[in-house]
């Protein structure tokens, strides 16, 4: 079927997602005589609308591209239908973990923040309910337009970003994907990201009352916006706005790290001290890359944060620091790809674990980490995956 | 390149374009100039309707990382989700390249 231009405003069909699980079905099913006609029918109204129709005109507004823009993912949050699996490898094994004071999570599989978007775009490849957690894209009070490309590179087993916290501003978000969480079934972590005591506390409120949330994670440690580094470098400033946040709402509240603080141990006790919940180890670790051939550095903003597995063995050690440091229950994040690197973060004292960059490459890392770990438990005749929490820690440091 | 567009566009019944930005851009800017020429301009029509398939670094390819937006008039989009193709008239272009911020998504 050759394919035409768009040509007339027509609605969008309903249930996209269904349409994507259809054509998931037909492909697998070896029906693929029409397969672009498919792919193009799950892209975007602009195809659906090509069959039928007259000319567009040049200034109709808002266009077809603004309409597309302001729209919730799969069109509506009132016809999100996630996917769902019925046999899960993982059921009948205790994988239920405290993720932080007062956050107990049906496993210790979380995504990390800005790998998962609001939860809802991966909701249409994989089952977002079997993760313990999600935690949504860093979110500050404003809308932000974020950085100028390039804003990610390539580098060793590794990404360097520089995204610059692009989010439609809290309010924004807690308006457009409060119905869309309660959908996904899945706990949903606020990440909160700003520049001054009040930002934080003034997302923080934006999400009062919304089911799905159920914590927050202060991001005090964004290396690609202007002083957004300096909350994490400081164990003072750290410590006040965690205990501000804290006192604004009654939900856990974990503080992120950053590895480039000069004393990450310091600014950990600090944020404990302030009453912290829980804590992540680690954000991104600042670096860059040059473009030999244009002579200036590939991201946009010049330097920008590594993750993947290039930062694993960084992020384990300072969960080895951290942990003997604070008795707050610590989320390992840095690299995680598999069930093996989560038992390394674990038994260096994590709690739980958040999967990143790996998603990108496999949008089924974390689910294969809860499997693995299910299995790992099995293979063991272990009682619960918390049997390995902390073990490799010095023998009196060990969480019993 | 944009040169030898001339002779074609007065019979052409649809442009699509991909390749270096640089050409993009001057489509952009051929764009701008039969906007404002009069409707006898040849291949005004085509030149408004014309589509481009853009590129850009890409992190996710499901539209969450936002490594790969480009700024339309429409605010910040995705060329993993809202593209890779767009209306030539709603890609906005700086110096030759992509503009990249200053629109909010």
């Amino acid at each position: 079927m050759p394919w035409r231009r768009p040509r007339k405003k027509v609605d969008r069909p309903v249930n996209v997602s269904r349409a994507i699980e259809e054509t998931l079905e037909e492909l697998s099913a070896g029906e693929d005589d029409d397969v672009c006609v498919e792919l193009a029918d799950v892209d975007g109204a602009s195809v659906v609308e090509a069959a039928t129709g007259e000319a567009d005109t040049e200034d109709r507004a808002p266009s077809l591209l603004a309409q597309q823009l302001s729209r919730v993912e799969l069109s509506d949050a009132a016809v999100v239908a996630p996917v769902r699996s019925t046999e899960r490898p993982e059921d009948g094994v205790d994988l239920a973990v405290e993720a932080a004071r007062g956050l107990r999570l049906r496993n210790p599989v979380l995504t990390a923040s800005g790998t998962f978007g609001q939860g809802v775009e991966y909701a249409e490849l994989i089952d977002v309910s079997r993760l313990g957690a999600i935690v949504n894209k860093g979110t500050t009070v404003l809308a932000r337009p974020g950085n100028p490309q390039y804003r990610i590179a390539e580098t060793p087993s590794g990404i360097l970003n520089s995204i610059g916290l692009e989010n439609p501003g809290a309010a924004g978000v807690a308006k457009k994907y409060a119905r869309a969480w309660a959908q996904l079934g899945v706990p949903v972590i606020v990440n909160v990201a700003g520049y001054s005591v009040d930002d934080y506390v003034s997302v923080v409120s934006e999400f009062a009352g919304i089911p799905s949330v159920v914590a927050y994670e202060l991001n005090i440690s964004c290396p690609n916006v202007k002083g957004g580094m300096l909350f994490g470098f400081d164990p003072d400033l750290a410590g006040q706005v965690t205990a501000a946040v804290k006192q604004e709402t009654d939900l856990p509240v974990i503080v992120k790290l950053t590895p480039n603080a000069p004393d990450v141990v310091a600014v950990a006790r600090a944020i404990e001290q302030a009453g912290a919940d829980g804590l992540t180890a680690i954000n991104t670790v600042l670096g860059m890359r040059i473009d030999t051939r244009k002579r200036r550095p590939i991201l946009g903003t010049g330097s920008g944060g590594l993750s993947g597995p290039a930062i694993r063995p960084i992020a384990v050690h300072i969960t080895y620091q951290v942990a003997q440091a604070v008795s707050i229950p610590i989320i390992g994040a840095g690299g995680v790809t598999s069930a093996e690197d989560a038992l390394e973060f674990l038994m260096a004292g994590a709690s739980a674990v958040q999967v990143g960059t790996a998603t990108f490459a496999d949008p089924l890392a974390p689910l294969r980490v809860v499997e693995g770990l299910a299995a790992y438990v099995r293979a063991n005749r272990l009682s619960s995956i918390r049997e390995v929490i902390g073990v490799a820690l010095p023998r009196s440091e060990r969480v019993e | 390149m944009t040169d030898a567009l001339g002779p074609l566009l007065a019979w052409a019944d649809q442009l699509c374009a991909c390749g270096p930005w640089p050409m993009l851009a001057a489509l952009g800017r051929m764009r701008d100039e039969a906007a404002r020429a009069s409707a006898v301009f040849p291949g005004r029509q085509v030149l408004l309707d014309a589509e481009i398939a853009v590129e850009q670094h890409m992190g996710c390819a499901m539209g969450v990382c936002r490594a790969c937006v480009v700024v339309t008039a429409s605010g910040n989009a995705r060329v993993c989700r809202e593209g890779p193709v767009f209306p030539l008239g709603e890609m906005r272009f700086s110096e030759g390249e992509p503009a990249t911020v200053g629109l909010s998504a």
